[in-house]
């Protein structure tokens, strides 16, 4: 910006103009583009200068109020603000009470509602797989592969959004990695019909006997109290490295 | 006995605090942020209970609303927006403190946009104008806080407080009016020089 332009506009915002100038200003204006631009940017500047100094000012006066004893209170206020703090404490207290309420009365249900001990070892040895597909691909551009998103989804325990991920990849491409996770993130999402049908067609599929697959379904069908086929799988699962302790351990339970 | 003592002392003091009022606010009008501290420990304890009694806000927002109000009273006697015939400080505050909370009920989830108001956007009503708006505000501030202190000065005294370049060089010690204006010239196009760099690079 020239530096006459600077002084034509402070005068003219200083109010220093008369009538005449004003006018020749206000012609200049019409017909110099450069100079309409370069008063534009004047503007902006000159609002941007008076944001800046008085949100400077308003961390200086925040710092200065950190520095002052607490506001002292008058006794209307202060009883405003006690009655206010009574009413929190109240709402604590009735907070408190309804849930002391719910949670007695979820024991008593709970206590007719005893869940079946296949469901018991169900959530006692499941736990969802873990990823190991991002581990692997970080580093990568991952952020555009709707695989990763999904792993991703998957990492952060959003299962919907990972079943629905893993299902729409499954919609375009077959893969067997994907159908495993998609397995575990059925059932961890609780629908474990699902997750069974899932480990189904990727024992199918796959040629390979998989004992990660095994033991999926085998917890799918705990899941779904379906002990005899549940059993059957462990049977197989217990001479193996991964799962043999962990499947024998339930087999004596189920007996 | 008593009364004729109380009319005699308010005779004699009234006028003296008016007076010291009057300089307190010259002193503010020429950017004494001391003088501003002063008002601010003054007025606080009063401006913020009847804040919070007048509204039913907590102390916290009470006091976030109060210094709202100090930046825009700095902001208004700077520009000559002020009134100076029976003025006062506190009435001041507490009519600033008014009109924002009638701003506040006018533009819902607008609360503590006093400041920006006072700035004249070109259109509140467009919300992508408006984020646009303050982000232009935001370059030109981090520009201004990466000018050397004496720029910072210069622009402050020219630019917001509007004074003259002779009352600038006496403030700040220059040796005659034209070295303020040649300092003012290279500020300003330090200044926005740095404003640009930042909007370009904020749009790659």
């Amino acid at each position: 910006m020239k530096s006459e332009y600077i002084d034509m506009f402070d005068n003219y915002f200083s109010g220093s103009f008369n009538e005449q100038e004003e006018a020749d200003f206000d012609g200049l204006l019409k017909t110099d583009i450069k100079m309409a631009e370069a008063l534009q940017e004047y503007k902006d500047l000159r609002r941007g200068i008076d944001y800046s100094i008085m949100k400077s000012l308003k961390q200086e006066l925040q710092e200065l109020e950190a520095t002052l004893p607490e506001v002292e209170l008058e006794p209307e206020v202060k009883l405003m603000f006690d009655k206010a703090r009574a009413s929190e404490r109240n709402r604590w207290w009735r907070a408190a009470a309804i849930l002391v309420l719910v949670a007695a009365s979820s024991a008593v249900l709970l206590n007719q509602m005893q869940p079946s001990s296949s469901q018991d070892l169900f959530s006692q040895h499941f736990e969802p797989f873990e990823n190991t597909y991002i581990s692997a691909k970080r580093g990568d551009d991952i952020t555009a592969d709707p695989k990763v998103q999904a792993f991703m989804a998957y990492d952060a325990g959003d299962w919907d959004k990972a079943v629905l991920g893993f299902e729409t990849i499954l919609g375009q491409e077959e893969d067997l990695l994907v159908l495993f996770y998609l397995g575990s993130a059925q059932l961890s999402q609780g629908q474990s019909q699902e997750a069974i049908d899932t480990f189904e067609r990727f024992l199918e599929v796959s040629e390979d006997n998989i004992p990660e697959a095994s033991w999926y379904l085998a917890l799918s069908y705990l899941k779904e109290n379906r002990e005899e086929e549940a059993a059957k799988l462990l049977e197989e699962l217990k001479d193996s490295d991964k799962y043999g302790k962990e499947a024998a351990r339930i087999l004596k339970r189920l007996k | 006995m008593y009364l004729i003592w109380v009319t005699f002392i308010n005779r004699i003091y009234q006028p003296v605090a008016i007076m010291m009022e009057q300089e307190t606010f010259q002193k503010i009008k020429m950017g004494d942020k001391t003088a501003l501290a002063e008002v601010y420990k003054e007025h606080r304890d009063s401006v913020i209970n009847w804040i919070t009694r007048k509204h039913s806000c907590s102390l916290e927002e009470a006091k976030d609303i109060y210094q709202d109000a100090i930046v825009i009273f700095y902001n208004n006697a700077a520009k000559g927006k002020i009134s100076e015939i029976n003025f006062s400080i506190s009435s001041y505050l507490h009519e600033v403190v008014r009109r924002q909370f009638l701003n506040k009920l006018k533009k819902e989830n607008r609360m503590h946009r006093g400041l920006l108001d006072l700035l004249q956007a070109p259109d509140y009503n467009n919300v992508d104008n408006e984020r646009l708006f303050e982000q232009k505000l935001e370059v030109v501030h981090r520009a201004i806080l990466e000018l050397s202190e004496a720029c910072r000065q210069l622009i402050r005294l020219r630019y917001f407080a509007n004074l003259d370049m002779q009352t600038i060089c006496d403030q700040l010690g220059y040796k005659n009016p034209e070295t303020a204006k040649n300092l003012k010239y290279k500020c300003m196009r330090i200044l926005r020089r740095k404003v640009n760099a930042m909007t370009m690079g904020m749009q790659i």
